[in-house]
């Protein structure tokens, strides 16, 4: 893995914990690390980047449906271990 | 794509709401809201509860946040942290979310900016008013300086994102190869970008200049260590 692949993932996994902080759903890093981690997957993370991508800043309930999706974020410990 | 697809769902009774809308609501402390949430704590935020208990961002986010930073750490009890008998313990630094409650505010990739009004927390003994503004209330709240920190970083998450897929574009490129930029430093030596005092810090001794002590200017210099990041990638 060249150095701007590292780069990427360390950017995907800043971009996890931002997003997730200020409430954007983080589907891009997602991808973007599946795609250096199994190839092939670009056409995932256009698809996820063309979407009109909001922050929602509001107290959500741990018991909703939501949260599904939050789990579904980058671990960067795993990260780490995979660069 | 709708909206929604990469938007957090969240239960609204109204939603597509600007800043002028009736709205009015006074909180009688039953403290109800404060268990079985996710409260969503930027780094600006941390900021200011760490300088409240007298801690470091690296230490703040620690003991009382989970998601390598990103919302608080509730307990066993699914109680916040920071919720004791007498209520909120950090109420003149509680985090955005907990002002705006019940409301929770959007804005887009484009700045666009709206509000929801949330559904009402079971057993909430808060009162509807029907008079007032959303933006009234915001400012009761002192929610202002929140919204504004949330939006510089929130501006330098889309940054990092474009950025993010140009870089995804370059490597299926030259998948196997070297790219002619390699040579530049990748600056990857922080663990965590959310923890302001140790890339501040980093960024202070890069730049030879004091660490400083009020938080707006920390926050820019976080901003500025950010942007130099990713610009020099
Ligand atoms: S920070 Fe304060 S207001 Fe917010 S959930 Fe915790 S105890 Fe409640
Ligand atoms: S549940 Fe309602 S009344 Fe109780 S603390 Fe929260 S907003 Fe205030």
């Amino acid at each position: 893995m060249n150095k701007r692949a590292k780069k990427a993932i360390t950017l995907a996994a800043a971009v996890t914990s931002l997003g997730t902080s200020l409430g954007v759903a983080p589907v891009d890093a997602q991808a973007a690390v599946d795609m250096f981690l199994q190839q092939g997957k670009k056409d995932s993370v256009r698809e996820s980047t063309q979407g009109k991508i909001e922050s929602t800043q509001g107290k959500i309930e741990s018991t909703q449906g939501k949260i599904s999706n939050q789990e579904k974020h980058i671990d960067p410990v795993n990260l780490n271990k995979n660069r | 794509m709708a909206r929604g697809d990469t938007v957090m769902r969240i239960p609204a009774r109204k939603t597509d709401l600007d800043g002028n809308a009736v709205f009015g609501f006074t909180c009688n402390q039953c403290l109800n809201c404060c268990h079985h949430k996710k409260i969503q704590v930027n780094p600006y935020e941390i900021a200011r509860i760490a300088e409240t208990l007298g801690i470091t961002t690296t230490e703040c986010i620690a003991l009382y946040t989970t998601g390598n930073g990103s919302y608080l750490k509730f307990r066993e009890d699914a109680t916040c942290p920071f919720l004791d008998t007498r209520g909120c313990t950090i109420h003149a630094v509680r985090p955005l979310v907990c002002r705006l409650y019940p409301l929770s505010r959007h804005v887009s990739d484009t700045g666009h900016e709206w509000f929801s009004e949330l559904q009402p927390q079971k057993n909430c003994t808060g009162i509807y008013l029907g008079q007032g503004s959303i933006r009234t209330y915001i400012n009761e709240q002192n929610a202002e300086a929140y919204m504004q920190a949330a939006d510089c970083y929130l501006n330098m998450l889309w940054k990092m994102m474009a950025m993010l897929e140009n870089l995804v574009a370059d490597v299926e490129e030259q998948p196997h190869g070297q790219h002619p930029d390699d040579a530049i430093g990748v600056h990857t030596e922080y663990s965590n970008w959310m923890d302001m005092d140790v890339v501040v810090d980093r960024y202070c001794q890069i730049r030879q200049t004091a660490f400083p002590d009020d938080i707006d200017e920390k926050m820019r210099m976080h901003l500025d260590a950010l942007y130099f990041w990713i610009n020099n990638a």
